[in-house]
């Protein structure tokens, strides 16, 4: 029973089934399959998706419907792995937004599924995110990073005022921060005291990787 | 009295009528069915009082097809944007194409033709350039940011260039709240840019555009309701569900508009790009892009509402053979198809870079466009019937006659920036390319062109309103 529900988790995110991956999750809770292995299913289904993509044999269409599946699922296995008391491996804790001021979330959620196949716990706040509540989330979370989107030039200041606050509470050196947006650039990062910036979302992975490197 | 542009005789169409009509029944659905978000309140209310259907709680509206159809009744067949002097007002609408530039962040460095942040000065010298450039009708700005310019300032600043250092009309200004400024200053110099409202895809009008919309009918300008679709993003993938879409939220904003200020001129503004499903990047020159255009100008001349569209452009970095190809296809089918206003000039690398070479070079493309457009002069003398019979068989020739001597300068279009020299020539000449005769061309216009439109007085109340600005934003960053 074990191995076909872990099968069909996988399935449903190959499939881009979001309904199959819901209904095959709470099977898992029901069932008393470990849900760190549910994770693992879940996470071979996006792999096997991301490789496509990187093969260039699957297009981001299809790598967002099998991220959309995977995220139907994950809530509720989550919610087991804390009512068990476990906690699962990741590369690294990603706290995620666009800032304050700014609705485009196609861009950042780009990002944040490429994470996610990366094996990253991402916590996306959203969009129009202030700088307070991404300082919450940082501690909350204890975040190895800290990603801030945004699209125009005049949000891009929103990016500096997060960074700036950071620095206020004292948190600044213990995460790290990478921006990206449409109209940011590698001298408006350093200049306003970004740790990583790249101009797209797969460049994204890469830095998050290099920035998580102990 | 104005500038002049092109008129199109016979625009094409790319859609048949019925699938205009297809169109125009599905927004009018999307319209009464689903409706557009507001997050405005006076919005909610000015749209329920006139007969909208509105659920506060979402900020949700719901349109009335008769609504639609009657605010589009509203909308002027002409709007006047004004110049310094009325030589310069420039006619929007039908049947008149003109041609406007582009704005974009950053400039290209003219020896090596790398992306570089502008200075002031880079500023005033694209305004020169722009307003030399015959083809050229209508300012939309230099660049959206300067060295050492606070980022909420520089839109008053770069239209304060623009009124300094200019003639002809700017298409549109503020945007963001700083629009006041903008209104205020247009107000000194007797203009009237339209104010760019962008809805944001899919179907939400956000507090500020709103706000932007609200102030422009306040002071009696015209407005300029736009969106900007990714297609497949945040918009049906496919342009004909896309064209839907952006209708809807267009029209959206026309009802507002309308029913604030009845009349109220109005130029609208779309926008489908398509987005690289490899990288979610969009396309700027993607050739879905232009069809898009295509078609949207085509629904518009139904409307009969005057109309402008993407800012034309293209993906590549530098002015190379990407670039020419990308924006003379688009210059193109944008005017055949009867877009009014063809924005671009100048463009390099999407609404990123923009350089003054680029637009001297664009300038002569836009030259070449409006001579297609202007196509055969039909009349008794051009047929030249009796010329011909004249002339007769060879040894008959052309060369000596009167006829040639009087007509040839407006039959044939002496191209300012293109090699026709023989090879021997061109080699000694120094193997010139268009980018060096547009570079030569740029120092001349710097060197040269210096218009002071401005009267001290005038030029005084702008800078107080300039120092008005700069205060209310110091004062709200600290």
């Amino acid at each position: 029973m074990s191995n076909e529900i872990l099968e069909s988790l996988k399935k449903a995110v190959i499939e881009y089934n979001n309904e199959a991956a819901t209904r095959w999750a709470r099977k898992a809770v029901e069932e008393g399959v470990d849900p760190i292995k549910a994770v693992d299913a879940l996470t071979k289904g996006i792999r096997q998706v991301g490789d496509g993509f990187s093969q260039g044999e699957l297009w981001l269409p299809e790598l967002v419907g099998a991220a959309d599946a995977m995220k139907s699922a994950m809530p509720i296995i989550e919610e087991e792995i804390k009512r068990r008391g476990k906690k699962r491996e990741t590369a690294g804790v990603i706290v995620l937004g666009t800032v304050k001021g700014d609705i485009h979330d196609i861009g950042k959620n780009l990002v944040a599924t490429f994470l996610t196949i990366d094996g990253f716990n991402v916590i996306d706040l959203g969009v129009d995110v202030a700088a307070e509540k991404f300082i919450k989330a940082v501690k909350k979370h204890k975040a190895d990073i800290l990603a801030l989107s945004a699209l125009m030039t005049m949000t891009g200041q929103e990016q500096r005022k997060t960074i700036d606050a950071l620095k206020k509470e004292g948190i600044k050196d213990k995460v790290k921060v990478m921006i990206g947006g449409g109209a940011i650039t590698q001298g408006f990062a350093d200049d306003i005291g970004a740790d990583a910036y790249d101009p797209t979302a797969v460049g994204a992975v890469k830095l998050a990787r290099r920035l998580t490197r102990k | 009295m104005g500038l002049k542009g092109y008129v199109v005789k016979r625009p094409l169409d790319i859609l048949t009528e019925e699938e205009v009509k297809r169109i125009h029944y599905g927004t009018l659905e999307v319209m009464a069915k689903t409706g557009v978000v507001f997050h405005h309140k006076k919005a909610l209310e000015i749209l329920g009082d006139a007969g909208c259907d509105v659920d506060r709680e979402k900020e949700l509206v719901r349109f009335p097809n008769y609504l639609v159809e009657e605010s589009l009744r509203k909308c002027p067949r002409r709007v006047l944007l004004k110049g310094m002097t009325p030589e310069y007002d420039v006619a929007v609408g039908d049947p008149y194409v003109h041609f406007a530039s582009c704005i974009a962040m950053d400039t290209l460095d003219l020896e090596t033709m790398d992306r570089k942040i502008p200075t002031m000065q880079d500023h005033i010298n694209m305004a020169k350039v722009l307003d030399y450039l015959d083809e050229v009708h209508l300012h939309y700005g230099q660049y959206v940011r300067a060295e050492g310019v606070a980022d909420m300032c520089i839109h008053p600043q770069r239209f304060n260039i623009t009124v300094k250092h200019a003639l002809k009309p700017s298409i549109t200004a503020g945007v963001f709240g700083n629009e006041v400024w903008l209104i205020k200053m247009a107000q000194v110099v007797g203009q009237n840019p339209a104010g760019h409202a962008q809805c944001s895809p899919p179907l939400t009008w956000s507090t500020d555009k709103i706000d932007c919309m609200l102030h422009y009918i306040d002071a009696g300008f015209p407005i300029l309701p736009g969106t900007g679709l990714a297609t497949g993003m945040t918009s049906p993938v496919t342009l004909a569900g896309a064209l839907v879409q952006q209708q809807a939220e267009i029209l959206s904003g026309i009802v507002l508009a309308q029913t604030v200020k009845p009349g109220i001129g109005v130029i609208v503004k779309g926008r489908i790009e398509p987005a690289d499903m490899r990288t979610g990047m969009i396309a700027e020159g993607g050739v879905e892009k232009v069809i898009a255009d295509a078609a949207w100008n085509q629904i518009w001349r139904w409307y009969q509402v005057p109309r402008w569209h993407t800012v034309v452009s293209t993906d590549s970095k530098v002015p190379d053979y990407q670039c020419g190809m990308e924006k003379a296809l688009h210059f193109l089918l944008s005017a055949l198809t009867g877009s009014n206003i063809i924005a671009g000039i100048g463009g390099v690398y999407d609404e990123i870079t923009v350089s003054p070479v680029v637009a001297i070079m664009d300038n002569e493309l836009a030259r070449r466009i409006g001579k297609m457009i202007d196509g055969v002069n039909v009349n008794e003398e051009t047929l030249a019937v009796d010329l011909i019979n004249k002339v007769g068989p060879i040894p008959g020739q052309f060369l000596s006659t009167e006829h040639t001597r009087k007509l040839w300068k407006s039959e044939l279009l002496i191209p300012a920036l293109a090699d026709r020299m023989g090879y021997s020539e061109w080699v000694g000449g120094g193997k010139k390319t268009s980018l060096d005769y547009a570079k030569e061309k740029y120092e001349e216009i710097i060197a040269t062109y210096n218009p002071s439109p401005l009267s001290e007085d005038k030029e005084k109340a702008i800078d107080e309103i300039m120092e008005e600005a700069r205060k209310f934003y110091k004062s709200k960053e600290s």
